[in-house]
């Protein structure tokens, strides 16, 4: 949350994997004023206007190098590809969130899964980051943050 | 976890730490001008503001109202201000619930313009997502819970000066509005949005 009265930092990222279809979708929503101020130092800058038709041809490289370090999945104990198949704008003003789409191909049998989220944390002392896992169905949430950067599972 | 436990957390944690200063300060002036014998005025203070809280959480998760963030980020310290002006001009009376009416509706009022700032915030990260109603009824659950450590620490709190130490409790009103008054005043020229 932007208002400096009431800080709220939270970012929400779904993983999804359908053995059926040896797919693993990720969705990861942060909120746009951090993303600025992770990469550009300035939570209301205009400079990468994300999903605007002036967007910045730097932003998605800068974005996907901030994630490299901050947020990765390994699956089988490799890293997934963070290729964004779509990214959106949600919500309005102070509370917009950028909602990215990832896809990647991930042939069964899966095996173990390893989230890594710590995005923002680099920032601010008490960033929070949701995970929700849905592995064929089986529904799992989670709080990833500064003390609990990752999250391991064998299948 | 299940969602709803983890967003009951979440809000717990948040305004029963100093993070949320804002909410906290607006229960301080609230809540700080009862005795500890007026708790009954507390806890329909509190419930009132609750229910605010709660209506504008149903409000906005089931329709799609949007209210600019700036202007409830402006709204949320003037609710302080004016809570702190009302304490000195309108003090509550003595005893009983007698004219009480003006301060619970209050109360109420202001707790619809708190639980925006979180609908709007909620909604922005979940949208689209399953479900934005079991986070929010979690988190405003967990805000809920805070609350009422907040209130008793606070209570707790003006019991020590009023009854050990002897502050009068006009003196009392004063300090604890005065300091609410500053403070919100800062927080409104942060928000300010024009």
């Amino acid at each position: 949350m932007a208002a400096t009265a009431h800080p709220l930092r939270l970012s929400l990222s779904e993983i999804e994997y359908r053995a059926e279809q040896s797919l693993l979708t990720i969705s990861l929503r942060l909120f746009l004023t951090d993303v600025n101020e992770a990469l550009v130092f300035d939570p209301n800058s205009a400079a990468l206007a994300f999903c605007q038709p002036n967007e910045s041809p730097n932003a998605v490289p800068l974005l996907l190098s901030y994630l490299y370090d901050y947020f990765y999945v390994k699956a089988n104990g490799e890293r997934v590809d963070l290729r964004i198949k779509s990214k959106t704008l949600s919500g309005e003003g102070a509370n917009q969130a950028l909602v990215l789409l990832i896809e990647s191909e991930q042939a069964p049998p899966l095996r173990s899964l390893e989230i890594h989220n710590t995005v923002f944390t680099d920032l601010f002392f008490d960033q929070s980051n949701i995970v929700y896992l849905d592995v064929d169905g089986e529904l799992k949430s989670f709080m990833l943050n500064k003390e609990t950067p990752a999250l391991r599972f064998s299948y | 976890m299940q969602p709803i436990g983890l967003y009951l957390k979440l809000g717990f944690e948040h305004i029963s730490d100093f993070a949320g200063f804002d909410h906290m300060l607006f229960l301080v002036a609230l809540t700080a001008v009862y005795r500890l014998s007026e708790w009954r005025r507390i806890l329909i203070l509190v419930t009132a503001f609750t229910v605010g809280h709660s209506v504008t959480l149903a409000w906005v998760s089931l329709s799609d109202a949007s209210i600019p963030s700036q202007f409830i980020e402006f709204l949320i310290p003037t609710t302080i201000l004016l809570t702190a002006v009302h304490n000195v001009l309108r003090e509550p009376p003595d005893g009983g619930s007698r004219g009480m009416g003006q301060h619970y509706a209050m109360a109420l009022f202001f707790g619809l313009i708190h639980g925006m700032g979180f609908s709007n915030y909620f909604r922005a990260l979940l949208m689209g997502s399953d479900s934005v109603v079991v986070p929010l009824l979690g988190f405003n659950v967990g805000i809920e819970a805070g609350q009422i450590v907040v209130v008793a620490a606070i209570v707790a709190l003006s019991f020590v000066f009023q009854n050990l130490v002897g502050v009068k409790h006009r003196e009392w009103n004063l300090f604890v509005s005065g300091a609410a008054f500053g403070t919100s005043l800062m927080l409104m020229a942060q928000a300010k949005f024009w």
